[in-house]
């Protein structure tokens, strides 16, 4: 297990080697000068050209390449993610608070999805081509085709706007009040979930179909086990390898796919600060959250693979 | 006194293109400790004869006719509770394919004590100890082991004898077994025949044993019945079939014909029945069989012919029996 | 089986629900089992099961309907890209603004304003009558009004104002500036004299009494047309208002311009003109110019050079009376025959053949009415509405669509030429080449997809395109897109391949000597294209969503270039997601539409294809 686990993550390293240059790359092409945007417009003419070089220094920018990257990686190992000129604050600091609310987001949409989905797919695959089958897959069907800030702005259209019963967006304004937290909360959570649903729901019912169409459901039935059993003992358990592995690859998918939710309803969350640094031409928080996000996909990978080997009795792990 | 008695079984699969009549108005019978060979093209019914009496059914599928009775007691219309009850514990079966029949992801223990705990009741560990029994019995050298293993680390021949020990574990009375050496290899195959007549002579099970292959049937079947077309259209003991039947089918005697035998001159080229088996959508109007049979008469083309008795033991369903002597 | 009618009952219901779907209306005759399971060659199956399938029909169709609309309505509705009407602003779907009230023609029309959306006119028994759309209320007559007998009627963009024959000024409508009622002021210096006229602009209302005052008010804080001077006050004679100025024509034949001065339209007036030496029988004003008609029957125009107002038509004949639209301005000549220049970015110019004969055109927006001898309407033209209403600076949503969606749909095709493209040239050489070549280009791929898409696509567009056209942009999101999205399809293959490679007839063939790699090519080929169409019709679906995403947040196509996704742009505001459903729900809609048709067309090749994940 250990073994295998370390041989995985070895195999990273040449990925993580090659992302870390492409957005240490993307730094470069940054447009504007980041210099220029942390001299205060109130300094005087002669003051700007000290402060330029002063700043350019502290920011290592007078250096060749290769120095500036390895002195960006050597920072970055130590946790150091470069100083956003943004929030005049280290970009750590910066993306505290809105890592914390984008996982409590995407905690409760995979909590759901999740839950969704295998009960629906699992029914779905039992009653094949019955009606509740053919709603999920008319859904799914329609929510591949949908943008997803349109269910998010339809959410807010009906819930906020007309209905008036939530908050069209926003941030509790205390952060200590969970009634407050639950109903900015739904809208944003409930339009991720329904995205979410349009392929897992297929997922689990192909994966049910696929299970429930082998030789050992019938040996099973042979057997006189009831249909609960086939069903979610046999069939189930056997489906719930791919399941498994599959959702947990999609957890970074659902991290990158938050921002579009969380810019219609401006919740402070990391696809949020992604865009404001976009606007700010703030790279280093920039370069920070791309870089979070292919850790999110690398690491949520490495999961889904150590998962199926737990899950799976075929996988030998050595 | 009789099994199983199976009286004008029809069988049906509803398709968008229309019924296709799987099991047409099947008539068999199966005394007690004999073994009942079930003999025939793919596609004739064998193997939808053998589910209909457990029900294992597709979503579309259902019997329209005829009464199942096992031990005297109509079982056709069981509820799912009830044949729950049966099968695995009166009536169990065995399948082709020992590579995917058994759940890849549970352990052998787990599969053969599911049944002995559901049936018999028995605690964990009671199971796990009659499951190492049951392995010992289909004599499997290292039955410790193999119970712990899972299946993809037994090779064909082991998991179909987990098959057999999982189908005799709660001693049925039937055991219904589906082509199930079809997919092993020839030595294997020989010593899983051996071994089931070895424990029906021991436990006195009765069997069903269903093949295309005439040579297997003369191994182990007491009593025979081929099929055609979802029809049973002989039966016989099966020494009446090989030999001594003065009468037979004519499909039955294209079958025999098409066995290459080891006394059989090598020059002459075997004669395979000319044809095929009829679309099940598209059958023909009289005779079942009439289109790739060399006697067949108008009469067969328009007319379906009746079960019927040509000696107390031996039915076909023919208007004009082939005997043997003419060839 | 306890359940088993239940069961059955869904059954059949789903086998309803089956038919309808697998029935077709190609015209597909019951084909014997026997001959449908007839030989055919691999492709023609697949072409047969594709087009026999009941939700791929809906999907052509779906996909041929969003496509016609498009590319082919957008070559009937030209677009001019840097149109705005501030006027028209967020004006909802409805058509019909032309459609007159007949019932006006009995007792002969006295008078007909506009304002942006609706008309009201008054027939000389005293009674109005209002058509066209409801803005602000300012459609919706007053019973006050229709109780009484009116004298005059003025129309602002969306107020309107009446005066009774008892000299009382009754107003409606939008009364954000109390343009609807006398303020106290005007009141207190109404109260030794009487009204006898009223008139009414771009949200301000005017009274002239009978001592020939003017009293203006409302709107008046950019245009300062309430600050009359007292040299003109006592003697004007005649008022035209437009949205920065009023000319007022005074008791001694001068012509001077009120407002906001130091526009072509009040230093250009000629010298004749503003001295009196012309004599001044009717005149009119648009946006920035006017016209006037002096009484040789001649016509003088200046003012802005815009929407080319200033290049009069040649007129051979007397005019007879001018009139004025707000980019348009009219002439009509002794003939009967109208002439019309100017904007006709609202027909406001097309005027109708129905309107020989015509005596005087009123003209105060973008609706216009030609009246002939009798005082009856006899045509009308300009905007006659939105089918579809318009965005936040006034342009026809309906024609925003087709240009956007030509965008959306291009965008998207190229994204996923570009991206199969790559696909499947990067999974052939992995898969053929094997060894470090396919090592190194996996490790390309897994670092593509390690990245997330949207961030990255984002930071990209943000970071290459900043000081991009809107055109550049446009290519820019399709060459991101394309060359962040193939290495699904690369896997696809390069696996394809792979298990191509291992079975018996490659083994068979490698035996009997023939070049595997000619071999696999030659079986895998036919493989390769079929998923590779699949892939492409389904990426395709996810290209338009993705253009729509981007363009939403802002990083995709920049307007003015309209597409479905920057269309959508605007609802970020929750004012236009509340009141201007049709600016946000449509443009989603067209994305739903066409992705949709995509993806069934897409799930139904894959199932045509392979048939075997049909059954599942």
């Amino acid at each position: 297990m250990i073994k295998y686990s370390i041989k995985r993550i070895f195999s990273l390293i040449p990925v993580i080697f090659a992302i870390s240059i492409i957005l240490f790359g993307l730094n470069k092409i940054m447009p504007g000068d980041p210099v220029n945007m942390m001299i205060p417009t109130s300094a005087k003419p002669e003051q700007k050209e000290q402060l330029r070089k002063e700043i350019t220094e502290q920011l290592g920018l007078d250096k060749s390449l290769p120095e500036q990257y390895i002195a960006w990686v050597s920072n970055v190992a130590k946790g150091d993610l470069g100083y956003s000129t943004w929030k005049n604050d280290d970009v750590k600091n910066v993306i505290a608070d809105p890592l914390k609310n984008t996982v409590i987001l995407n905690f409760f949409v995979l909590l759901l999805a999740l839950s969704i989905s295998i009960l629906a797919g699992i029914r779905s695959a039992i009653k094949k081509n019955s009606i509740i089958d053919q709603f999920w897959q008319v859904f799914s069907l329609v929510c591949m085709s949908v943008p997803t800030f349109f269910i998010g702005l339809c959410l807010v259209y009906i819930f906020a706007l007309t209905l008036k019963w939530l908050p069209s967006n926003g941030m509790p304004a205390d952060l200590n009040n969970i009634g407050q937290w639950v109903r900015y909360m739904i809208l944003p959570v409930l339009t991720l979930t329904i995205t979410s649903l349009a392929g897992t729901i297929r997922y689990v019912r192909n994966a049910m179909l696929d299970a429930l169409s082998q030789d050992y459901i019938r040996t099973a039935r042979s057997k006189g086990l009831s249909e609960k059993v086939v069903v979610y003992s046999h069939a189930f358990r056997n489906a719930l390898i791919p399941i498994v592995t599959v959702v947990i690859a999609q957890i970074s998918t659902l991290f990158s796919g938050s921002m579009i939710t969380e810019a219609v309803f401006v919740w402070n969350g990391l696809g949020q600060v992604l865009l404001t640094a976009l606007n700010r031409r703030d790279g280093f928080l920039v370069i920070a959250m791309n870089m979070f996000y292919a850790i999110v996909y690398l690491a949520s990978n490495f999961i889904a693979d150590i998962t199926y080997a737990l899950v799976d009795p075929r996988i030998k792990l050595d | 006194m009789k099994l199983l008695e199976i009286n004008n079984l029809h069988t049906y699969f509803e398709t968008k293109r229309g019924l296709i009549k799987a099991v047409n108005g099947v008539t068999l019978s199966l005394e007690e400790g004999r073994t009942l060979g079930i003999v025939g093209e793919s596609g004739s019914g064998k193997s939808q004869t053998a589910m209909s009496i457990l029900k294992l059914f597709e979503k579309n599928q259902k019997i329209y006719e005829g009464e199942i009775k096992f031990m005297g007691k109509n079982i056709s219309d069981s509820t799912a509770k009830e044949m729950s009850h049966i099968r695995g514990n009166d009536i169990s079966m065995i399948f082709q394919e020992p590579m995917t029949s058994l759940n890849p992801i549970f352990t052998v223990n787990r599969q053969i004590s599911e049944v002995l705990r559901l049936h018999q009741g028995m605690s964990k560990k009671e199971a796990e100890e009659q499951s190492i029994k049951m392995l010992e019995s289909v004599k499997i050298a290292n039955p410790q082991r193999v119970n712990k293993s899972y299946p993809f680390e037994l090779s064909g021949g082991m998991r179909q004898r987990v098959m057999i020990a999982m189908a005799l574990a709660c001693k049925p009375k039937l055991l219904i077994a589906d082509e199930p050496t079809t997919a092993l290899d020839v030595t294997i195959q020989a010593q899983i025949l051996r071994l089931m007549n070895d424990l029906k002579a021991e436990t006195g099970t009765s069997i069903i044993f269903i093949t295309h292959d005439l040579g297997v049937i003369n191994q182990m079947a007491d009593d025979v019945a081929v099929m055609y077309c979802g029809q049973v259209v002989e039966t016989a003991p099966v020494d009446k079939i090989f030999q001594k039947s003065e009468y037979i089918h004519p499909y039955t005697e294209g079958l025999l014909t098409s066995i290459p035998r080891l006394d059989s001159d090598p020059k002459k080229r075997l004669d395979a029945i000319p044809g095929a088996v009829p679309h099940p959508l598209n059958l023909p109007k009289g005779c079942k069989f009439a289109p790739r049979c060399k006697y067949a008469t108008d009469k067969c083309r328009n007319e379906e012919p009746e079960l019927k008795a040509v000696s107390p033991d031996h039915n076909i369903r023919c208007f004009f029996p082939v005997k043997r002597g003419d060839k | 089986m306890n359940d088993k009618k239940k069961e059955n009952a869904f059954q059949k219901f789903g086998h309803s629900l089956k038919s309808l779907f697998s029935g077709g209306f190609f015209g597909r005759k019951q084909l014997n089992v026997l001959e449908e399971e007839e030989i055919q060659s691999p492709s023609k199956v697949i072409m047969k099961n594709f087009l026999h399938n009941r939700l791929a029909q809906i999907g052509i169709v779906g996909f041929l309907f969003i496509f016609s609309f498009t590319f082919i309505g957008s070559m009937f509705y030209p677009m001019d890209p840097l149109y705005t009407e501030p006027l028209l602003q967020d004006i909802k779907p409805g058509r019909g603004y032309l459609s007159y009230d007949e019932d006006l023609n009995k007792a002969g029309v006295k008078d007909i304003q506009s304002g942006a959306t609706f008309t009201i006119a008054l027939d000389n028994d005293g009674k109005v009558y209002s058509w066209g759309q409801n803005l602000e209320g300012a459609f919706d007559i007053p019973s006050e009004v229709t109780d009484e007998t009116i004298a005059k009627i003025a129309v602002g963009d969306r107020h309107a104002l009446a005066l009774t024959k008892n000299g009382e000024v009754i107003g409606w409508g939008y009364n954000n500036f109390n343009q609807d009622q006398l303020p106290f002021e005007v009141k207190n210096r109404l109260f030794d004299q009487k009204v006898v006229d009223i008139f009414a602009g771009d949200k301000y209302s005017a009274v002239l009494t009978d001592q020939k005052k003017l009293y203006v008010w409302g709107s008046t804080m950019t245009n300062h047309l309430d600050i009359v001077p007292d040299e003109y006050q006592g003697h004007i004679k005649e008022v035209r208002t437009s949205t920065y100025n009023m000319l007022l024509l005074l008791d001694d034949g001068r012509l001077v311009p009120l407002g906001v001065s130091g526009s072509p339209l009040t230093d250009n007036i000629p010298k004749k003109i503003a001295s009196g030496e012309l004599k001044v029988k009717d005149y009119a004003m648009s946006f920035r110019n006017a016209v006037v008609l002096d009484d040789q029957g001649k016509i003088h125009v200046w003012g802005s050079t815009d929407n080319g107002l200033l290049n009069v038509p040649k007129i051979k004949e007397k005019v007879i009376s001018v009139a004025g639209a707000k980019n348009a301005l009219y002439a009509v000549g002794e003939s009967g025959k109208v002439y019309a220049w100017g904007s006709d970015a609202l027909k406001e110019t097309n005027v109708p053949a129905d309107a020989k004969g015509t005596k005087k055109v009123y003209a105060s927006y973008f609706q216009m009415y030609a009246v002939n001898d009798d005082n009856k309407v006899i045509a009308s033209w300009g905007n006659n509405g939105y089918l579809l209403g318009t965005d936040g600076t006034g342009r026809d949503v309906f024609i925003r669509l087709m240009h956007g969606g030509k965008v959306t749909l291009l965008v998207g095709v190229i994204a996923v030429l570009i991206s199969a493209f790559i696909g499947v040239l990067i999974g052939m050489v992995s898969g053929f080449k094997g060894g470090w070549l396919d090592n190194l280009l996996m490790r390309l791929t897994e670092i593509i997809t390690s990245i997330p898409f949207m961030p990255l696509v984002i930071t990209l567009s943000s970071f290459i395109g900043t000081q991009m056209s809107s055109d550049n942009k446009m290519y820019l999101i399709m060459v991101i897109l394309g060359l962040l999205s193939w290495p699904p399809l690369a896997r696809l293959v390069r696996s394809q391949i792979l298990i191509e490679r291992e079975k018996d007839f490659v083994l068979a063939a490698r035996a009997m000597g023939i070049k595997e790699h000619s071999i696999v090519l030659r079986h895998i080929l036919p493989n390769v294209i079929s998923m590779a169409i699949v892939d492409m019709t389904l990426n395709y679906a996810i290209m338009m969503l993705q253009e729509a995403a981007l363009s939403f947040l802002g990083f995709g196509v920049q307007p003015p270039m309209p597409s479905w996704g920057n269309m959508l742009n605007a609802a970020q505001d929750s004012t236009v997601i509340q009141y201007y459903w049709w600016q946000w729900i449509l443009p989603a809609v067209c994305v739903l539409i066409a992705a949709l048709s995509v993806n069934l067309i897409g799930n139904a090749l894959g199932d045509a294809i392979d048939p075997k994940a049909n059954e599942k």
